[in-house]
């Protein structure tokens, strides 16, 4: 490596962000190149600078101001039931799906239940066993244990996308 | 504080005023800091800062999402500090860092720093010297100390490559360096 690809590399080498064997050349260099050593320091002392200047904080009554100037009127604080209806709201298809669930759970499971059999039937002989467990109550663990991770990964993709 | 994005735009577009709050709430540090670092302080940072969120609300109906809404609101004001700069470019006289009112205007206050250590004169240039930076180096080396935000996100800000981003970068601090430590000693600093 040169002196002058060195010298444009300085702020990656400051970070870490370079290759090893260029990070290596780049180590090598600072011991014996007094011109790329004071660029280096130089480097590190403006990026410092950057990231330490000052930061500076707006009067609380800035967002007020905004509001009024929007002609919006400026929302007191939010009641105990106004925030268990906004959440509430927010987990309405959810709890739709549980009370279908509720009032039709006895049409529905015993179908489901069948279906289940047999796909497990299905499996089993695709795999040559024919002791899969077909009890009710791990076709209903099995079955919850979907539906919760199913909701998780739906949930976790939703936050992953949204969060900033 | 994080919020969930999605779910403050479905409230903004309902026109709900504390989904409003709660974006101004989030934002306005720094949307000011931003306008700080691209113009110096000035009398009418406030004002602009306002400006800025007057025009996100405005601007919610032809939101389509594409970018973040934060990336949004860095163009905007990114925009609004380019345009007021050209309009106002006879009387941006911008203030001396150095100069004690300048800190203490009315309406914002600074955290404390220790206007005592070795680095503070050179801080105080720094401050005065941004502002007069070319505009696209300016634009792209403070979104990248302000916010460390990825050179990606800085290139769909400012609608330029990756590529350039870095090159602006650069040639920004080299052109802060030039100016701020011309024939400064090397600092050792441990």
């Amino acid at each position: 490596m040169t002196h002058d690809e060195a010298l444009t590399r300085l702020s990656d080498f400051l970070y870490g962000n370079l290759p090893r064997d260029e990070h290596q050349s780049i180590t090598l260099m600072l011991e014996t190149d007094s011109e790329l050593r004071r660029a280096y320091e130089e480097e590190r002392l403006l990026d410092g600078l950057l990231r330490t200047q000052e930061w500076i904080h707006v009067r609380p009554d800035f967002t007020t101001r905004v509001l009024a100037h929007a002609g919006l009127p400026v929302p007191h604080g939010e009641t105990v039931l106004e925030g268990f209806l906004e959440r509430l709201s927010a987990y309405a298809p959810i709890g739709t799906f549980a009370v279908v669930i509720l009032f039709y759970g006895q049409a529905i499971v015993p179908r489901l239940w069948s279906m289940w059999r047999g796909v497990l039937d299905w499996t089993g002989t695709a795999i040559g066993v024919s002791t899969l467990p077909t009890s009710p109550a791990f076709a209903a663990t099995s079955l919850a244990l979907l539906a919760v991770a199913v909701v998780l990964s739906f949930e976790l993709g939703r936050r992953g996308q949204s969060s900033f | 504080m994080a919020l969930a994005e999605d779910e403050l735009l479905r409230r903004l577009r309902r026109s709900d005023a504390r989904a409003f709050a709660q974006l101004v709430d989030y934002y306005k540090d720094m949307v000011i800091n931003l306008i700080v670092r691209m113009r110096g302080i000035a009398e009418d940072t406030e004002d602009l800062a306002q400006e800025v969120f007057l025009r996100v609300w405005k601007g919610l109906p032809e939101f389509r999402g594409d970018a973040k809404l934060s990336t949004w609101i860095y163009r905007i004001t990114i925009n609004l500090c380019i345009a007021e700069g050209k309009t106002a470019r006879a009387r941006a006289q911008f203030l001396p860092a150095e100069d004690v009112a300048l800190w203490s205007h009315p309406s914002m206050h600074t955290e404390a720093g220790n206007p005592y250590s070795e680095e503070a004169p050179l801080k105080a240039r720094l401050a005065r010297l941004i502002p007069q930076m070319p505009e696209k180096y300016r634009t792209a080396v403070t979104l990248y100390y302000l916010k460390n935000l990825s050179y990606f996100e800085i290139g769909e800000i400012m609608d330029i490559p990756m590529g350039t981003v870095k090159s602006y970068l650069f040639r920004g601090k080299a052109w802060l360096r030039e100016r701020l430590l011309p024939n400064e000693p090397t600092v050792e600093r441990s």
